[in-house]
């Protein structure tokens, strides 16, 4: 039923909120004026000389917005030079849009903001523009980031490519801490686990030659992007639950919560789709960063995400319903 | 809304008891668990201890569950006799 | 004994399992038809793919185990009415996006802020101090009646749909439009009842645990005694399960509730199988009756959650499953609670 208000599940990035976006309708236009991968992470414009310019935005509303291992300055940098990241890009330049709440302590500011720079000087990408706002108190929820980033590509690098039945899906380490490690203040529980928020950029370094498609699931989980990949390749995919990493604390706090591991965010994983003959080698390069990276399994024929158990089989939905409020 | 899953009581101050899942540590409620101790696995659902975990006893159930179900006394079951099928 | 023991032998023991099920299966020979009545079993039976690696004379449903889904529609719409006058409430997570009429929870939320989602019923202690008048909906069977019952100890009002398992478990043996050979008697309810209560009903039953080996554990147990033709209750989940279950729990029952009628939707009202609350000064029934007595009768609509509730039929052989209902816009609790038939059915992809 259609509802004359917006809910909170249209914001957590499962099936609500692609039908919120398509009220939006702006790709179109976009596309028209020559933008590509408009649904992408990223979008493109081919600029001649066989280059594209790659651009993206996100907003960063994390509750709470200090968290273990990470703030929201942290993965506001990490997810938009992530984004540009996984096209295959060289992020150039970031953009920060800051609105904060009046009465917001300064020096918790300062923390975010050095965090930023933190992240800025170990990438070597510099914050190159940016606006800063005040709304008055109780009329915003302490801070909102957003950040946008800019990025050039060579076309015949551009991680945009078509898939094949027998490729190979590999993740580059543990599922959900970032989610497990942000849970932990609203479920009142402690334990190890920090988030895995990092910027990709070396690993995409490493593996850029051999992937075809990157992702980087954030909201929504490997369940989110894995689904869209299925739909906009018209392929299916089939997972060996056994080989899927996810830390024993992880799976600890899903078992507890009652919250499905393939529907929590990271914010420092890559998902990839490898060709069989490179899918070797790229778990073997990932694995030098994050021991946990694992091929997790394979595109096949259908139109589904199916997971074969140690004993019988499931298919792995898009998320729906409020999967997690304000996760990143 | 039937997840209970097993964690260790570290410590406990009057209702409420520290626990250990398994790396991942939590105060929940033991109000309703007769005589809890620091080292007793018990069963949490939604923040409340419901049941102490005895593995010994449990084990030995087992067992006879695996081997030979007719070893349960008679008395433990009231034995219906045959149903039509 | 390590981890990877641990892992090893409960593969072993599954083998085991899976094995005397072919064998017993085959020694049954006709085709029978067992039916667990908990969320937890059906999540973990779909979640493994365990109905379709059983013998094809086994046929494996669900009942009616989802407390958010056996709620009557009524009582739902009522909630949700309170909610909507702007009286602050607290509910566990999947009563928010169950459908009223119009609106869901989460909804009244949206636009009012006043319902907050709570995973533990201490929580409400805190929310107390906040909001004097607050009222918690206890929804749920006896595994969750007790965190209820906590929250009367501490003088909290509460608007009580809890719902007791074995009148549900009578009702469905004495149904015509379904012949249930045995049943899967859930975990953790047993855990706080106890497995003697269980004695009275006529049928072969064994109560289960949350894994694939509990599980298989208790369908092997269960055809044994299908096979023998015996109407016994064997507790295939010692672990957590005893006779006489949990008696502290069961006095904080007793002392804040009593036991009445109450309308299971798909079952119709049954007789002695919810909990009222005692105290009238607690009971949101009674001090917001005005508002309870103005909610309609709800409509019938097209939702066949009744008879996927009752394991007549399966989801997907509701008109409106996938076609109109889905997580959504549901429409109706079976694909809104994550315990609901409809709802897994949906996730783990029928």
């Amino acid at each position: 039923m259609e509802k004359e208000f917006v809910t909170l599940s249209q914001g957590s990035g499962g099936s609500e909120m692609q039908e919120l976006i398509s009220r939006f309708a702006f790709s179109k236009a976009a596309q028209n004026a020559g933008w590509k991968n408009c649904d992408s992470d990223s979008a493109t414009l081919d600029i001649g000389d066989g280059r594209s310019i790659v651009f993206t935005t996100d907003s960063f509303i994390v509750d709470p917005i200090f968290f273990p291992g990470g703030d929201i300055g942290h993965i506001a940098m990490c997810g938009t030079i992530n984004d540009l990241s996984v096209m295959g890009a060289r992020p150039l330049g970031i953009s920060l849009g800051i609105v904060i709440e009046e009465g917001f302590s300064i020096s918790e500011l300062d923390r975010i903001i050095s965090s930023i720079d933190k992240v800025s000087k170990s990438t070597g990408i510099p914050v190159v523009t940016g606006d800063t706002k005040v709304m008055q108190k109780g009329k915003l929820d302490k801070i909102l980031i957003n950040t946008s980033g800019v990025g050039i590509i060579d076309n015949d690098i551009l991680l945009a490519r078509k898939i094949s039945v027998g490729d190979k899906i590999i993740i580059s380490g543990g599922l959900g801490e970032h989610a497990v490690a942000l849970l932990s203040k609203r479920f009142d529980y402690t334990t190890d686990i920090l988030s895995d928020s990092k910027p990709v950029i070396e690993e995409m370094d490493a593996i850029r030659d051999k992937v075809k498609i990157a992702k980087d699931p954030t909201r929504g989980g490997i369940a989110s992007i894995l689904n869209e990949l299925c739909e906009k390749h018209g392929v299916g995919m089939l997972l060996y639950e056994e080989k899927i990493p996810a830390k024993q604390e992880v799976r600890k706090v899903v078992e507890m919560l009652g919250i499905n591991l393939y529907e929590l965010a990271c914010e420092g994983r890559i998902i990839c789709i490898v060709s069989p003959k490179d899918a070797q080698s790229v778990e073997e390069i990932l694995k030098k960063f994050n021991k946990d990276a694992s091929i997790i399994g394979e595109i096949t024929e259908g139109s589904k995400v199916i997971i074969e158990t140690f004993l019988g089989k499931r298919i792995l939905s898009m998320p729906a319903g409020t999967i997690v409020p304000r996760i990143c | 809304m039937c997840y209970a899953i097993p964690a260790k009581i570290l410590k406990i101050e009057d209702d409420t008891a520290e626990v250990d899942y398994g790396g991942v540590f939590k105060k929940v409620n033991v109000s309703l668990i007769d005589e809890p101790r620091a080292g007793d696995y018990v069963l949490i659902h939604a923040g409340f201890a419901i049941e102490k975990l005895d593995r010994k006893s449990a084990q030995e159930s087992l067992e006879i569950i695996r081997n030979d179900l007719s070893q349960f006394s008679e008395e433990d079951f009231e034995l219906e006799n045959y149903r039509d099928s | 004994m390590n981890k990877q023991d641990d892992i090893m032998d409960e593969k072993m023991l599954i083998a085991e399992h899976l094995k005397d099920i072919g064998d017993l299966a085959e020694k049954i020979g006709r085709n029978i038809t067992i039916m667990e009545i908990c969320g937890g079993h059906t999540r973990v039976i779909m979640e493994y793919g365990i109905r379709e690696i059983l013998p094809k004379n086994i046929r494996l449903i669900s009942g009616p185990g989802c407390p958010v889904c056996v709620s009557s529609q009524h009582d739902i719409d009522c909630m949700i009415e309170l909610a909507s006058k702007g009286i602050p409430v607290a509910t566990y997570g999947d009563m928010m996006r169950v459908p009223g009429s119009r609106y869901s929870l989460s909804d009244i939320n949206s636009r009012f802020g006043n319902v907050h989602e709570i995973y533990s019923t201490t929580e409400v202690l805190k929310l107390k101090r906040q909001f004097d008048n607050i009222v918690f909906f206890g929804v749920g069977f006896e595994t969750t009646a007790p965190m209820t019952a906590f929250l009367l100890e501490n003088g909290i009002a509460v608007y009580s749909v809890h719902k007791l398992v074995p009148p549900a478990l009578i009702a469905l043996t004495a149904a015509d439009d379904v012949h249930i050979d045995g049943f899967i008697d859930p975990g953790h309810v047993s855990t706080i009842i106890g497995s003697k209560v269980y004695k009275e009903i006529r049928i072969p039953q064994a109560i289960a645990g949350f894994n694939p080996e509990r599980i298989l554990r208790a369908i092997r147990v269960l055809l044994e005694l299908i096979l023998e033709n015996k109407d016994k209750v064997i507790n295939a989940y010692p672990e957590a399960v005893n006779e006489e279950g949990n008696r502290t729990a069961q006095k904080l029952l007793d002392k804040h509730f009593h036991v009445a009628d109450s309308e299971w939707r798909g079952l119709g009202i049954l007789p002695m199988s919810g909990l009222e609350v005692n105290d009238d000064r607690l009971n949101a029934k009674i001090l917001y009756k005005d508002i309870v007595d103005s909610v309609p009768i709800p409509k019938k609509s097209g939702c066949r959650c009744g008879d996927v509730l009752k394991g007549t039929i399966e989801p997907i052989e509701c008109p409106l499953y996938r076609k109109v209902c889905t997580p959504e816009n549901p429409q109706g609790a079976c694909m809104v609670s994550e315990e609901g038939s409809c709802a897994i059915s949906y996730h783990y992809g029928k």
